[in-house]
């Protein structure tokens, strides 16, 4: 019986040291684990790794999946945008990790549309795209005081910062409150990251602008024409970024997006570098 | 409570330590552990229902001591009868109530007459077809002088509710399991050590291939309009849900006989590798062997089995399937699923070719030959055929889905999303992995019974751990046959 029990304990101290093993090379070698588990969290990776490589450009394009199909990820160093689920605070690291390695970057787009740029921690999938990701000993110095606090939430996810917990796939938290967030507001969170990363790039010399892909028609008419937000960005002071980002808005009818949200890929062919150059106009 | 959980990865190593240390070796103490863990594990699940199973075991414990007390046959038939009225009562009532008053429902409004019978709100208790069955089998043995009844309650409470098998089976026979809780159970190690090893499997199996396939299978099941979809993706369905039962039930049997090796307790093997069956016959010897078994000893050859005229032969063959359909569930389509069966095991009993395959396939070679794999191939496209109706809500629907795949076999499939080719890739290549198990090991116990030398054994369980590390689904979802 000893015996028995002694085996299994060297059988689980064994397969722990093996898991932690493929753990880390998993997390060193995002690409190839994503093509492997289709597991979000490493194709946010893939743009963390990207983040802290040197980018030829001096423009850095962020933002979310809609900006994703409008700027790819792979096709330039600069594209960097990922999904709207990484949060503001996402965007936050990514352009503090590519600003800290290409001292040479001049503009930063923060590609986002209004419903998902003021998107708020209490999402069921803010543990999948945000927490594993991101929360890592290196970032814990970008963790905001309502960061902390959402965090504190479910400590559980404190664990995170152990590469072999990312990797666990059982290990989900869920940090949703049940309670459906309002389109057209932004979190308090996404304010103040937006706030931080002003600050970062006019620390830096570099000009931050948002900007927004198109957005369906019916979106406008949910969220009332954003007119909480556009309250929001007055208030907190963020005009300057915001500058021309409704002036500049593409509002589409709902036949051009396969969801909703996204682009359909016969339209996004058609009219991409149309769109492109209405968002980015000065 | 479920296995794939973390409470069962506390409770089960808790349990394991106070059996194995705590108690004292008394058979007593020890079965009396045994029945507190088991109705705390119950208790997970739904607390209202411990009174059910108490019922149940008090009735047949009480039951059993009577008949073996009277000779009398009157006395013994009266006393089995309420036994049979008791369990299948219970069943009956829990399982079967809604669907009968709905069935009768439809027949008097089918025959003019309006009714306003109303269902009632009937929640079914975890493993009640399992226990039920398992202690009916106990006082039939008492009754027809082939066990004689033990006049333990520990005992028997503890073999009634023996938390491995309680919700899921197999469903055991007292003659095998009540003896082994009324002796001194000792630690045995290549047992213990075999039973971890029947556990990892049975997780991967359930984790990694079932809940997989689950995605994928749920998906095209749920479409309102099958004619929306490929034939392609139609008949991916079905080997899926194929795969998909087949792993999560041996997988929970698998975890189940693991479980009660760690105790010192051997339940009966569940299922022997079916898929590798080269025809209906030999899928039934393989298949949900603890409830086929049951029904053959306690229906089927009662009935005068396989012998008699033709047909009786066929009467016998049609009431088992059905009745085993039935017992499933109480939805048409579980009939027709065993109506099925009854055809082609039928055809197979009255050319009498029903006991031609009962040896190991390609046993001592490596490869099976060409005839072998076309046995195999095509009771296994049989055999999904017959899940459809198991798996599809309704008769109608099962049949529309089957026309619809056989009319669009060659349609391929439009516009697949990167993430559903690679969960078919992802599945496709794990399937391939347990067949390749089953294949070399289908002459043991179970796909991971393996003796290599420790070095290998090692490097194989890492393997399979890590394949649940990087596919396995840990959302923590039911086995399909709790729903039984």
């Amino acid at each position: 019986m000893k015996e028995f029990i002694k085996k299994c304990l060297f059988f689980f101290i064994i397969s722990f040291v093996f898991l932690v093993i493929v753990s880390n090379v998993m997390v060193a070698f995002p690409g190839i684990s994503f093509r492997l588990t289709n597991n979000t969290w490493f194709k946010i990776s893939m743009r963390i790794k990207q983040s802290k490589k040197i980018i030829k450009s001096d423009i850095l394009f962020l933002g979310d999946s809609v900006a994703n199909q409008l700027f790819p990820f792979g096709v330039k160093d600069e594209y960097l945008a990922a999904n709207g689920l990484i949060l503001a605070s996402g965007h936050y690291i990514l352009a503090c990790n590519a600003i800290k390695k290409n001292t040479h970057i001049k503009q930063i787009y923060l590609c986002s549309t209004p419903d998902i740029i003021g998107l708020p921690f209490r999402e069921e999938r803010t543990y999948n795209n945000f927490v594993k990701p991101f929360y890592s000993l290196e970032n814990i110095k970008y963790r905001s005081s309502h960061l902390k606090s959402e965090l504190n939430r479910k400590p559980l996810s404190h664990f995170c910062i152990f590469k072999s917990v990312k990797v666990l796939p059982f290990s989900d938290v869920n940090f949703y409150d049940g309670k459906k967030w309002p389109l057209g507001v932004m979190s308090e969170i996404s304010i103040e990251y937006l706030i931080m990363l002003r600050e970062l790039c006019e620390q830096k010399g570099i000009k931050l602008k948002v900007v927004s892909p198109p957005v369906n028609k019916k979106r406008r008419v949910l969220s009332d024409d954003w007119k909480i937000m556009k309250q929001q960005i007055i208030v907190n002071n963020l005009e300057d970024i915001f500058q021309g980002y409704f002036d500049n808005l593409i509002i589409l009818n709902n036949k051009c997006f396969r969801d909703g949200l996204h682009l359909k890929t016969g339209f996004l062919n058609t009219n991409k570098e149309k769109i492109i150059g209405k968002m980015l106009k000065k | 409570m479920l296995f794939n959980s973390l409470q069962f990865l506390f409770f089960l190593p808790s349990v394991f330590l106070l059996y194995w240390f705590v108690a004292d070796s008394r058979i007593r103490t020890r079965n009396i552990l045994i029945i507190i863990a088991s109705y705390f594990f119950y208790a997970c699940w739904d607390w209202r229902f411990l009174f059910l199973i108490f019922s149940s075991s008090l009735v047949d414990f009480l039951v059993g001591i009577y008949i073996g007390k009277t000779q009398r046959d009157e006395h013994r038939k009266g006393l089995l009868c309420l036994s049979l009225f008791t369990n299948l009562g219970l069943l009956c009532f829990f399982k079967y109530f809604n669907f009968f008053i709905s069935e009768f429902s439809i027949m008097l409004s089918g025959l003019g007459l309006n009714t306003n019978i109303s269902t009632l709100n009937i929640i079914l208790p975890v493993g009640i077809s399992f226990y039920t069955f398992q202690t009916l089998s106990y006082t039939i043995d008492i009754y027809r002088r082939k066990l004689t009844p033990t006049k333990d309650p520990f005992a028997f409470f503890a073999f009634v509710s023996f938390f491995p098998q309680l919700v899921a089976g197999p469903i055991e026979r007292a003659s095998n399991l009540l003896p082994q809780f009324s002796s001194e159970r000792v630690f045995k190690f290549d047992e213990a050590s075999n039973g971890m090893r029947q556990i990892l499997w049975g997780f991967f199996k359930k984790i990694v291939i079932a809940d997989n396939c689950a995605i994928l299978v749920d998906e095209m099941f749920s479409h309102s309009n099958y004619s929306e979809i490929a034939g392609l993706m139609l008949l991916l369905g079905i080997i899926l849900f194929s795969f998909q039962i087949y792993a999560d039930f041996s997988g929970y049997s698998d975890i189940a006989i693991g479980v009660a090796k760690l105790f010192g307790i051997n339940l009966m093997r569940n299922f022997a590798f079916p898929y590798l069956s080269r025809d209906v016959a030999e899928f039934w010897r393989r298949w949900h062997i603890s409830l086929s078994t049951w029904f053959r000893d306690y229906l089927y050859i009662p009935l005068g089995g396989s012998r008699g005229s033709v047909y009786q032969k066929i009467r016998n063959v049609f009431i088992i399937f059905i009745v085993s359909g039935f017992w499933h569930g109480a939805n048409w389509t579980f009939i027709a699923w065993g109506f099925l069966h009854a055809i082609f095991f039928i055809y197979i009993l009255i050319s009498g070719r029903h006991r031609v395959n009962i040896d190991t396939v390609a046993e001592g070679k490596i490869l099976p030959e060409s005839k072998e794999v076309i046995q195999m191939v095509t009771t296994f496209i049989i055999i999904c055929l017959t899940w459809t109706f198991f798996r599809a809500e309704s008769v109608s629907s099962a049949f529309d889905y089957i026309l619809n795949m056989i009319m669009n076999i060659f349609v391929l499939p439009k516009n697949i999303q990167y993430a559903t080719f690679h969960q078919i890739i992802k599945i496709s290549s794990m399937i391939f992995i347990l067949q390749c198990f089953e294949w070399i090991n289908r002459s043991k116990k179970h796909g991971l019974d393996i003796t290599y030398l420790r070095p290998m054994r090692w490097c194989t369980y890492l393997f399979i751990l890590l394949l649940m590390l990087l596919f396995g689904q840990f959302n923590q979802t039911e086995f399909i046959y709790f729903q039984f």
